[in-house]
Formats: structure tokens, C-alpha cells, sequence
């Protein structure tokens, strides 16, 4: 009985050392690791490093997490855990000038109340009892403060990108750089301050408000202030006037960057886009455009619904990463982009020096072309009835950098009162301009990437990842304004990849598709020849012309259903056939391994024998 | 490592191979894998370049082979009588429970070796994150060294194998269930937890106090065997 007991003693005392041991070590040796994820997922990435090794004065990044998720919502607390771990890395690499707090909120409690007045969101527990919290606030000697409302996991790629922005906002002068917005078509108000109010219009100025003064500028300005360095020009269409377009020609002669918004439809207002005022500009800066035709593709094609039917519809587009230049920094790594009915762009001749076209967003594949007349109409079915599909690459955004010249002869207010007023004019550019042109307005108002929720909070979001359209625009900003490193902040791509499975489906799939597509076609062709029929005709030709459709249509369905079923099984043969080879190749392996094995264990036998 | 050590060693380390049951061991151990990886892993729906659907129930398979492997260690002694022999000759024990483990632990590795065969076929068919993989394969290892000193603890206690399966099993299945951080909220605590600290490796974070937590096992385990010699020979 003594030495059962002295057994146990034993015992329990070895298990209260290993754990009181391995408590010290986790404490001893915190966030001391390497990162093997191959994405470097417990990493910060090298433009993070830079902007926090570059920070002057001292932040704080506090993040407010209630323990209860682990209990009520584990995933959400896994990505807390996640997040406390990523922003411990942000203290150990700024070399403790930030300093990183990770607060655990109970509830009621002086903590909770703090993080309501950041604004931080909080949502329910499962008891319906208390608020949960999982969000941060970045803050700097200033008492400047940049909140996250709460992490949503939905945007874990952008993790580092919202924190590594606001750590850099916060370290910028409060002075905001200040970007001029000329949108004739779109409602536009002043703020009190004289900043411009976008919000009813377009989210993304909501978003960008917070990091730029975005200063309104009327399509008549004759002239753009000099503090400028930046435009924006929403959908020029009919409204922008000569005296602006010359506004805007001795404005990229003078080294001015120029983001330009073109469309062949413009979704919102349903209708054509003209190209006439902008075209002038347009092919004295080397861009050619029409919106004559809208683009669209087979392959990038999103789903819509009118009335009953759900079909394919090749203008509205959800393009990915095939389709962005990964050469290019302001392209590289985005994974989504949303566009709807846009037109294309060429680069032409132009005499402009140092010229430079480098496409951003192209289409290829099974493109083509409906005509913009056509395209506008509201029923998609009809539209896309009419896509002619003509499999080309068609540019949809581009950067266009040179010296220009001027598109005009001399300065058009030349012998009026307001000539001794305006800066001289340039014929030619004394310095390169940059010209970032997206043919696509929609790009803008597109609400699946922006979430205005948000709106009027001094959040870093805003920003939704099912599309990541103002993240390109953001970058495109950021690039001019001097935050390189913001547009080199990677972006963590959480979506798997597509699983063996779906890899193994594609394929048999594809086996099948060319004559799946023949067959489905037959079957249109029949239900379009059915369509016209008279079936108040009782005549025997009608009646057997309704029988025989009758019967193509069904064995036109019958095959295609076939076609799906062998498909099936070629993906099914796939399956097996790797998981044959898998587990083969294992017990080829385990059989080398016994042979080697027996063999060596023979040799000892015998050398024990004959010693 | 010295000679007695190397003696134990190669004797345990071939004795797998005499016997029929290490056959069984590898052909279970390919078996139960594919059958986790495939049927429960749902490996053709998800992403799997690191392997995750193969690494996911590996602690749960390792958990109970390598009780086998490692039942037979002490117990035979025990049976066989040969315990007294080897205990009374000029070998230190310590020596003794470190060939004995050493040549379970070279079994389980070339076991979980098995692996290597899978990662080819797949890099054949499809990309793989082998730096993940690689941190997976680590953490693999570590379990099978701190599992083999358990079942060889257990062994030492036991004189039937039988008895020293299940107690191997039970202690190292209480071992990988525990998560000391259901005691308390203290988030600190997560990391004495089998399951997190296993976690964290094969999703390719291969933390000091991780590895840490898994050679500590094995040390105890080990320590923990030669002081139930030594104290056995002692009465």
C-alpha cells in the first residue's frame, strides 16, 4: 500500500513539474517561433517592417477582446488569439516603440465602457447577456486615434494591411494631402469645412475622407490649384466642358497624376456613356477608347437573376488574379476586382516623350463584345442574347506616364480678364504626368466591396473583401502621395486554393464540355424553334413539326444529362485512381522498407552464427 | 552514444522486425492514414497543399500504435525473466531505457516515414506547401518521441503487455484531451495544451516552448522509467 502510494506521489509530482516547467517556458520563450506556413502567415511582411522602423514617435495598438467568444464563438476567438500574436509582433519589431496591449473586457466594466467610446462594435453573446468585443484602436502621443470597430474575420487577408495603414496615418502629419474631384454627373455638396460630401453618392470617398481632403472642382474650373497634386474625374461623359478639359491638359503638362473614371454603360443611370468630350484628351495622352461596344466574358461572368430566370451575364464581371498585371505594384497580389459593363482601351501613337502603357486589369478568354446601345437596356437576358464573343484580350484599366503635349494651340482664355490671372501656358510638359485610367465607372459605385455601415467613423474600414476595388484606387493614392510601402503591404490570402477535388471536377469536366456546350445549344435552338410555333394550329404538319421538337428536345436533355453523368464518373475514376496510387505507392514503400530491414537483420543472424 | 546503448538498441530495434506484429504495426498505420485522410479529412473538398487532412488525426493514430510498439519493451523482460540479467550486468540503467526507447522511437519513424510516398503522389498531382508540410512532419516527430517515452514508462510498470497497451493508451489519450486552459480563461495556459501546442506546428508554427513541451514529455517519461528501475532492482 506504501509503494502504491509512494507510486502515485510520484507520479503526480512528475506531471506538476512538467506542467509548471512548460508554463514557465511558454512564458519565457513568448512569440519566439518560425514561421514555416509558407505564406508567412505569423509574419509581419517586409513593407511593415519598414513603416514601423521608420516611426518617429511612440503608438500603442490596444486590442479589446471579451473571453467569453472562446466559450460562445471559438472560431472568432482562434482569430483573436491570431491577432494578439500578430500585433505582439508589431511591438517586437518596432523595438518597443509601439506598444502592443491586448485588454480583456469584462463585462460592465471601465474597459467596456473605453472601447464603446472608440466606437468599437460589439455583438452578443449566446446568452443574449452581455456584449462581446473583439476590436482595436491604434493611438499615438497625440491622443490621435484610429479605430477597428471589431476584426471580422471576412477580412483576415487585410489584417496587417488595416493596421500597418492606420500605424502610418497616425505617424503622418495631421496636414492631409489634398486630391481634387471633378464628377459633373454626381450630386456634390460642400462640407463645412469646404471638403467636398460625397457620401450619398460614392462610398469611396466616405472611406478615402479620412486620409485626404478631398476638395471639390467644378467642370468649368479653367484652371487647378497648384496645392494639387492630384485628380479625380468621375465619368466625364457630356460635362465636361473646354474650358475644363484645358484645365486638365496643362494639369498633366505640369506634372499632375490623373485618375480617370470612363465607361461604355454607366449601370447607375442606365445609360450610354458619350466619349466625345474626353476623347480629345483621351488620344493626345496615347489612350484610345470608345464606348461603342461594352465588354464582357464568358469566363468571368457573375450570375444574375431577371424574373425567373438565373443566367450568366457576360458584362458584370468579377475579375481575379489572371487578370491583374502582377508585375505591376498597384496589381499585384489583388485577388478580386467587380466591374460592370465596361469598355476597353488601346494604347495609340501619340508624340508624347518618355511614353509608357502598362496595362492593369485585362480580360482574355472567352471574351466579346455586346454593343453599349444594347448593353444599357435594363433586361439582361436581351443583352446577353446579343454577345458576340470574339475570344481577344481587352484592356479595362491602364497607367499611362509621359511628356505630353498640350491638346491645345494657346491658353484659351487668351485676350480675356482672367488671362494675367492664370499660370502661363505650357505647349509642352515640363515634367512626366501620370494618367491612371479605369474604363468603368461602376468600379466606383459598386456596393459589394465598399460597407457603409461604416460611414463617418474614423475606422480603417469600409473596405469589404468580396471585392477589392478600393484597394486599387487606394494604392493608386497611396503610390502618389508617397506611401509606397502601403501599395508593397501584401495581402494574406486566407481563400483556399481550389481543393485536389475541384482540380480532378475541372478536368472531367472539360473532357466534357465542348460537346456539353454543342448539345446545350441544340436544345436552345429547339426551345427557339418551339418558341414561334403556333400551337393553336391543329394542322397535321404543325402537329408533327410539334412532335418532332418534342422529341429533340428531349433526347437533346437526355444527352446533356448523360454528358453529365460521365463527367461524374470520370471524376470518380480520378478519385480512385489517386488514392490507388497513394496508397500503392505507401505500401510499396513499407515492403522496401521490410526487405532492407529483413535483409540487414539476416546478416546479423548470420554474423552472430558464425562468431 | 555509447556501446551499451548501441548493443540495446540494435537488439530492440531488429527484434520489431522478427515478429510478424511490427508488419501489422506499418500496414495498420497506412491503413487508419489514408483511411483518416481520405474518408475523414475530407481531402478532395479542401485545400490541401500542407497536407492538413493527412496531419489532422495523426496525434489520434500515434496515439494508439505506438502503444504497441512500445508494450513490449519492459513487459517481455518481465515475462521472460530476463529482467534480473540485463539489471545486474555492468550497464547503467539509464543506458538500458535509452536503447530501449531509442529503437521504439526508430520504429515509429520509420513508420511515420510512410508519409514520404503520399507527398511525392500529390506533388505530382498538385502544388504543395512543403515548408508547412515539413513543420507538420517536425511536429510529427516530437509526438512520436514524447509518446514512446510514455509507453515505455507504462511499460516498466507492467508485466503484461496487454495491460501496458492500455495504459499507455489511456495516459497518452488523457494527455492529448487535457487543455489545462479550460481551468481558467488565462490564455497562457492555452499553451500547455497537446492540441494547441500540436496545432500551431502543423499549421507551420514551429514555436521554441512547442518544442519545449514536447521533448519535456519525452525527458519525464524517460526520467520517470529509470527511476521505476532503479527502484525496482532496489527491493
Amino acid at each position: 500500500m506504501k509503494k502504491k502510494l509512494s507510486i502515485f506521489v510520484f507520479f503526480v509530482l512528475v506531471i506538476g513539474c512538467f506542467y509548471l516547467f512548460n508554463y514557465s517556458m511558454s512564458v519565457f520563450f513568448e512569440n519566439k517561433y518560425i514561421d514555416l506556413s509558407g505564406n508567412n502567415k505569423y509574419s509581419l511582411s517586409p513593407a511593415t517592417k519598414k513603416i514601423i522602423s521608420e516611426l518617429n514617435a511612440a503608438q500603442s495598438i490596444k486590442i479589446y477582446i471579451s473571453p467569453q467568444i472562446a466559450k460562445d464563438y471559438p472560431q472568432t476567438a482562434e482569430y483573436g488569439k491570431y491577432i494578439a500574436e500578430l500585433v505582439k509582433q508589431y511591438e517586437k519589431e518596432s523595438k518597443n516603440k509601439i506598444s502592443a496591449d491586448i485588454i480583456e473586457i469584462t463585462p460592465f466594466s471601465q474597459q467596456e465602457q473605453e472601447a464603446e467610446q472608440y466606437g468599437l462594435k460589439s455583438f452578443v453573446s449566446k446568452d443574449g447577456k452581455i456584449n462581446l468585443y473583439l476590436g482595436g484602436v491604434i493611438t499615438n502621443e497625440q491622443g490621435q486615434y484610429i479605430a477597428i470597430p471589431n476584426f471580422v474575420e471576412l477580412r483576415r487577408p487585410y489584417l496587417e494591411y488595416d493596421i500597418t495603414s492606420a500605424i502610418k496615418q497616425l505617424s503622418l502629419p495631421p496636414k492631409l494631402a489634398k486630391i481634387g474631384v471633378i464628377a459633373p454627373d454626381l450630386d456634390t455638396k460642400l462640407n463645412k469645412d469646404g471638403s467636398l460630401d460625397l457620401s450619398n453618392n460614392l462610398n469611396i470617398f466616405n472611406q478615402l475622407k479620412n486620409k485626404y481632403l478631398l476638395v471639390p472642382i467644378s467642370d468649368y474650373s479653367v484652371q487647378i490649384g497648384v496645392n494639387i497634386n492630384t485628380v479625380i474625374l468621375v465619368n466625364p461623359n457630356d460635362g465636361l466642358s473646354n474650358v475644363g478639359q484645358y484645365a486638365l491638359d496643362q494639369f498633366v503638362l505640369r506634372g499632375g497624376n490623373l485618375i480617370v473614371f470612363i465607361d461604355a454603360v454607366d449601370e447607375k443611370n442606365n445609360k450610354q456613356n458619350n466619349d466625345k468630350a474626353i476623347n480629345k484628351l483621351l488620344s493626345n495622352w496615347g489612350i484610345e477608347y470608345s464606348s461603342k461596344d461594352t465588354i464582357g466574358s464568358k469566363d468571368k461572368a457573375i450570375e444574375v437573376i431577371s424574373g425567373i430566370k438565373r443566367f450568366s451575364y457576360m458584362p458584370w464581371m468579377n475579375l481575379s488574379a489572371e487578370n491583374f498585371n502582377q508585375e505591376d505594384d498597384l496589381t499585384k497580389g489583388l485577388n478580386s476586382i467587380s466591374l460592370r459593363s465596361p469598355a476597353a482601351i488601346k494604347a495609340k501613337n501619340t508624340k508624347a516623350e518618355e511614353f509608357s502603357f502598362t496595362p492593369l486589369i485585362t480580360v482574355s478568354g472567352r471574351t466579346g463584345l455586346i454593343d453599349s446601345s444594347v448593353a444599357k437596356q435594363t433586361y439582361k437576358e436581351v443583352s446577353a442574347a446579343n454577345f458576340i464573343e470574339t475570344n481577344k484580350d481587352y484592356i479595362l484599366a491602364a497607367e499611362v506616364e509621359g511628356k505630353f503635349r498640350s491638346s491645345f494651340q494657346d491658353n484659351i482664355m487668351k485676350g480675356t480678364k482672367y488671362e494675367n490671372q492664370m499660370l502661363s501656358f505650357l505647349p509642352q510638359a515640363m515634367k512626366k504626368g501620370k494618367i491612371f485610367i479605369i474604363a468603368d465607372i461602376d468600379f466606383l459605385y459598386d456596393t459589394t466591396w465598399s460597407d457603409n455601415s461604416y460611414k463617418n467613423k474614423n475606422t480603417t474600414y469600409g473596405f469589404v473583401p468580396w471585392s477589392e476595388n478600393g484597394l486599387l484606387l487606394e494604392r493608386i493614392l497611396n503610390q502618389i502621395n508617397g506611401k509606397e510601402e502601403l501599395v508593397d503591404l501584401s495581402i494574406r490570402p486566407i481563400l483556399p486554393q481550389d481543393s485536389l477535388g475541384t482540380k480532378f471536377k475541372q478536368e472531367a469536366e472539360a473532357a466534357f464540355l465542348q460537346e456539353k456546350e454543342q448539345k446545350q445549344q441544340d436544345l436552345k435552338n429547339c426551345i427557339a424553334k418551339a418558341e414561334k410555333i403556333n400551337f393553336q394550329n391543329y394542322s397535321m404538319g404543325n402537329m408533327q413539326q410539334i412532335n418532332r421538337l418534342q422529341e429533340e428536345i428531349t433526347t437533346a436533355e437526355k444527352a446533356i444529362r448523360q454528358l453529365d453523368y460521365l463527367a461524374d464518373q470520370s471524376y470518380k475514376r480520378k478519385i480512385n485512381i489517386f488514392m490507388g496510387i497513394s496508397a500503392g505507392a505507401m505500401l510499396l514503400y513499407a515492403m522496401i522498407i521490410a526487405i532492407i530491414f529483413r535483409k540487414r537483420l539476416k546478416k546479423r543472424r548470420n554474423y552472430g552464427e558464425n562468431r | 552514444m555509447n556501446k551499451q546503448i548501441k548493443a540495446i538498441f540494435a537488439k530492440e530495434f531488429y527484434g520489431y522486425f522478427r515478429s510478424i506484429s511490427a508488419y501489422f504495426i506499418m500496414g495498420l498505420y497506412i491503413a487508419l492514414s489514408l483511411l483518416c485522410c481520405f474518408v475523414f479529412g475530407n481531402f478532395f473538398e479542401i485545400d490541401n497543399q500542407s497536407m492538413i487532412s493527412f496531419f489532422k488525426y495523426q496525434p489520434d493514430i500515434l496515439a494508439a500504435l505506438i502503444p504497441g510498439i512500445t508494450m513490449h519493451l519492459w513487459t517481455d523482460e518481465y515475462r521472460s525473466g530476463t529482467i534480473e540479467f540485463i539489471l545486474t550486468q555492468p550497464i547503467k540503467y539509464k543506458d538500458i531505457v535509452i536503447g530501449k526507447y531509442l529503437a521504439a522511437a526508430a520504429f515509429s519513424l520509420i513508420m511515420l516515414s510512410m508519409i514520404i510516398p503520399l507527398v511525392v503522389v500529390l506533388w505530382l498531382y498538385n502544388d504543395i506547401n512543403l515548408s508547412a508540410i515539413i513543420s507538420a512532419l517536425v511536429s510529427c516527430v516530437l509526438i512520436v518521441l514524447s509518446f514512446c517515452a510514455l509507453g515505455e514508462l507504462v511499460s516498466s510498470i507492467s508485466s503484461r503487455p496487454v495491460i501496458a497497451y492500455l495504459g499507455s493508451l489511456f495516459i497518452i489519450w488523457s494527455i492529448t484531451m487535457f487543455s489545462p486552459d479550460v481551468l481558467s480563461e488565462n490564455t497562457t495556459l492555452s499553451g500547455l495544451s497537446f492540441r494547441e501546442n500540436y496545432k500551431n506546428l502543423i499549421n507551420g508554427k514551429i514555436e521554441l516552448s512547442s518544442i519545449i513541451y514536447y521533448l519535456s514529455m519525452a525527458g519525464a517519461g524517460l526520467w520517470a522509467t529509470v527511476a521505476i528501475i532503479s527502484n525496482r532492482n532496489k527491493v
